[in-house]
């Protein structure tokens, strides 16, 4: 008999998602019904009674079911910010195609090989820092239910963020990195050791993984 | 009957708060004290009472924590709040008010018209 509740519960909750709040909640309520049960035959009903009993007295679980399911917090990113993103994408992307032109430009018009040069760095930084801002603002991935595959997905999505960010900032860094060296080379003539920026930067870039690393162990 | 159950729904949150004054207590124990109380007449379905536990557990006036039981199922007690008392005062006050003011309506309205 104390099988036949089980499955009732079973069939009651076949249609629901098995969160864990859910779970908890078959688990309770399991657990009372086999008390009342227990308890009806204590004064002396049959098997059969109790339990007809104790399935008449549940009432609607549907409003039960309601009451532990939360409206899905994933809402809908609103059209604009995506018009926006990409509005902003399109823009980086012209960006970059263009960026070698300005090296035509400079050196066939203004006969200046080094702004060009310059000049098209500066358009591949800006490209860059637009896709990096676009990558920040999309919106997390917010947990639906509290089930082991939502977990698993929240940190996936966490995870790859992370790692496309650093990646992003990664190319930034290093476009920087050269435009200083041709820069600061051509301006100041300096081509005999400017090449040490490029040891430099590597430094800077191993500290700032440093620093990121110690957040990550603080988190 | 059923206008004394009616009523008496309408007041399941208090009467669990009332019967988790004294101790700590679970789903069907806190049914059987209520269904003791009435005299038998009186027993909550489950899918209300469990639907007022979530309710009051989400308002912080109860909490909940699982039994140890060795043998059978685990059982979920819950426990009252501060929040949860101070909730349990203002409702008796509440009913206390209203008990008055449906008193002089239906009992002293009829006096008067004899």
């Amino acid at each position: 008999m104390i099988d036949r509740i089980r499955d009732f519960l079973e069939q009651a909750f076949a249609e629901v998602p098995r969160t864990v709040k859910v779970m908890e909640l078959k688990e309770e309520l399991f657990s009372n019904l086999v008390d009342k049960y227990n308890d009806l035959l204590r004064q002396g009903r049959s098997e059969e009674e109790a339990f007809d009993a104790v399935i008449a007295g549940m009432g609607d679980l549907d409003e039960l079911v309601r009451s532990i399911q939360e409206p899905s917090p994933l809402a809908p990113e609103p059209q604009q910010y995506r018009t926006r993103r990409a509005a902003v994408t399109a823009i980086a992307v012209m960006l970059y195609i263009l960026s070698p032109f300005m090296v035509i430009l400079f050196s066939e018009l203004l006969h200046q090989d080094t702004l060009g040069v310059l000049a098209m760095f500066a358009l591949v930084a800006v490209a860059t820092g637009l896709l990096i801002f676009n990558h920040m603002s999309r919106p997390v991935y917010v947990k639906n239910a509290d089930t082991v595959v939502e977990d698993f997905k929240e940190w996936r999505s966490v995870n790859g963020r992370r790692r496309s960010d650093y990646h992003s900032f990664r190319s930034a860094f290093w476009c920087l990195t050269v435009v200083i060296y041709l820069g600061a080379s051509f301006l100041f003539g300096i081509w005999p050791f400017s090449w040490l920026i490029f040891i430099m930067a590597a430094a800077v870039e191993g500290i700032i993984r440093g620093i990121l690393a110690m957040k990550e162990d603080d988190r | 009957m059923s206008i004394a159950s009616d009523m008496i729904r309408g007041h399941t949150e208090t009467i669990i708060l009332r019967q988790l004054l004294g101790r700590d207590s679970y789903g069907y124990e806190i049914n059987k004290a209520i269904q003791e109380a009435t005299g038998n007449q009186y027993e909550l379905k489950e899918a209300t009472l469990y639907t007022a536990f979530r309710r009051l557990e989400q308002s912080g006036c109860i909490l909940s924590y699982w039994g140890d039981e060795t043998t059978g199922a685990r059982r979920r007690y819950y426990s009252i709040t501060s929040q949860g008392r101070a909730r349990y005062d203002a409702n008796v006050e509440e009913w206390m008010n209203a008990r008055a003011l449906i008193d002089r309506l239906i009992l002293e309205g009829e006096t008067r018209n004899d």
